[in-house]
């Protein structure tokens, strides 16, 4: 692979190494950038965002060294930014429903529906943990890598947000 | 029971939902459930929150969805990096160009002269939205244009006006039109203000379409949308507070899409009004579309251009707010015509 490179100009490996990280993450970004933000085409655009971020970080300097983390990093900065906004957009007068998640059939589960209100009660902080952890595979430390803070911290996040799940399913049994 | 305690006990529930407990940790956790009834009842035991979470893991293994972004994203890469190299020519010229155009144009009066061709333009394979506020004779575009691709700027010149996206409809061969872009030549101004439109030379006239949508069924919508966010009703706002910064942006969905819908509904002209929430940062955080075109692929790619626009914001005393901007796009079925 590096004597590929070697013959191709700079912009050429970025564009390599950035086709090699979206193939790799595109899906594992895109779905946990919907349970972020609970709406897929949104998800698409942040998504797109990150690796346009990426790109471009390479296209600085293609040599330097692209981590999961740093996408997952990117990718729960821009969920977070435009959960902010979207919340700006609550007061605006738009009557169009911005947050339709076009979930597919075969994913509507109780599980995944479940899952969905929890995230939706809960501050951005602790969405991105229990996401990142239970439910992406890293570990509280990477997860604390990626956001910022310890891995006590994430554990406790993560807890709240089990809490907040734990609640949810006490309330469906009640009703079901 | 401390707090303290019940704190440190989250930390170790975390730690047991991501199975990382030791078993000096799930110990520590079982010691204190015996004696905090509190958290027996909020988090439960270590069984709890294995069920618990087991949902989590559940709604991950179920989900199916694999998006495939690679073709937007190409596009969007190649279109910014184009967009830096075009958008520089440009900037030059637009020190040279002034503001006039579009400051006559917010102030109502009959702008005293405009160019009766905004830009003529070329792109490479990428398709642009160029939101500039200033506009240039065409022959001073051209020139400043890198010469990257003289051949293809030769092959297909592709004619602009302010907000209007010349579409090539495929005849008998239905091949995909080539670079189009669309120039939003002033603010909102110039597609809210009659006078404005009413002023432009006969070969911008088909400007005349946005004007008259907005002020037959568009108008009422704005003028109440307006007052709902107006900081003090008695003013209204006016869309032009808030101002597109400029530059270049890729237009996903192509206008190739739009030439073979239009082919196909036998339009020779297609025009969607939209509206845009700006936040206080100026960037876009809702489209909508508000008059249809009555082809959803130019709705969608009309919003989701405008999504990617950057805004001056409106500004409140001096500080910065949200606001909604409102302005319209018009497809052209064939409408390129030599300079």
């Amino acid at each position: 692979m590096d004597e590929v490179y070697l013959r191709m100009d700079e912009a050429a490996i970025a564009q390599a190494r950035i086709d090699a990280l979206v193939r790799e993450y595109q899906g594992k970004l895109a779905r946990y950038l919907r349970r972020m933000v609970g709406d897929a085409e949104a998800a698409l655009d942040l998504t797109q965002d990150v690796f346009l971020a990426a790109f471009r970080m390479l296209s600085a300097d293609p040599n330097r060294e692209l981590t999961a983390g740093w996408l997952y990093r990117a990718a729960t900065n821009g969920a977070i930014s435009y959960m902010r906004r979207k919340k700006i957009l609550r007061m605006l007068p738009f009557d169009r429903e911005i947050d339709r998640g076009d979930w597919r059939l075969d994913e509507r589960s109780a599980e995944s529906v479940d899952l969905q209100a929890a995230l939706a009660r809960l501050p951005s902080d602790q969405s991105a943990a229990v996401l990142l952890t239970s439910y992406a595979g890293y570990s509280s430390q990477e997860a604390a890598e990626m956001l910022g803070t310890s891995a006590d911290a994430v554990r406790q996040r993560v807890c709240r947000a089990m809490r907040i799940l734990r609640t949810i399913l006490a309330e469906n049994r009640e009703t079901r | 029971m401390t707090r303290t305690d019940c704190a440190r006990a989250e930390t170790l529930a975390g730690a047991i939902a991501l199975e990382e407990a030791t078993d000096g940790e799930r110990d520590a956790y079982r010691r204190h459930l015996s004696s905090c009834a509190h958290c027996v009842e909020t988090l439960g035991g270590e069984r709890d929150i294995e069920r618990v979470m087991s949902v989590v893991a559940r709604a991950r293994d179920q989900e199916s969805w694999e998006p495939d972004l690679r073709n937007a994203l190409r596009d969007r890469s190649r279109g910014r990096r184009g967009a830096w190299t075009f958008g520089f020519g440009l900037a030059a010229l637009a020190v040279a160009a002034s503001l006039s155009v579009h400051l006559i144009a917010a102030g109502t009066m009959r702008p005293i002269a405009l160019a009766p061709q905004s830009t003529v333009a070329a792109v490479d394979s990428a398709f642009h939205v160029n939101l500039e506020r200033r506009s240039q004779p065409p022959a001073q575009v051209v020139a400043s244009h890198p010469a990257a691709h003289p051949a293809a700027i030769a092959a297909q010149p592709i004619h602009v006006t302010h907000n209007v996206v010349a579409v090539a409809v495929p005849a008998a061969n239905p091949k995909p039109a080539k670079a189009q872009t669309v120039r939003d030549a002033q603010s909102s101004a110039a597609s809210t203000d009659p006078a404005l439109v009413a002023a432009l030379p006969p070969s911008e006239r088909v400007q005349g379409s946005i004007s008259s949508m907005q002020t037959q069924s568009a108008a009422p919508v704005y003028s109440h949308q307006a007052e709902s966010i107006a900081v003090n009703p008695a003013r209204s706002i006016v869309v032009r507070d808030v101002a597109p910064v400029g530059g270049t942006l890729t237009l996903p969905n192509p206008p190739s899409i739009a030439g073979r819908e239009m082919a196909a509904e036998g339009l020779s002209r297609a025009t969607a009004t939209y509206a845009l929430a700006v936040d206080e940062r100026g960037t876009p955080i809702a489209c909508q579309i508000q008059t249809s075109s009555g082809i959803t692929a130019i709705d969608e790619s009309v919003c989701r251009a405008a999504m990617r626009a950057k805004f001056t914001p409106r500004t409140v005393n001096g500080k910065p707010t949200t606001s909604i901007y409102r302005d319209a796009f018009v497809f052209v079925a064939g409408a390129s015509s030599e300079p």
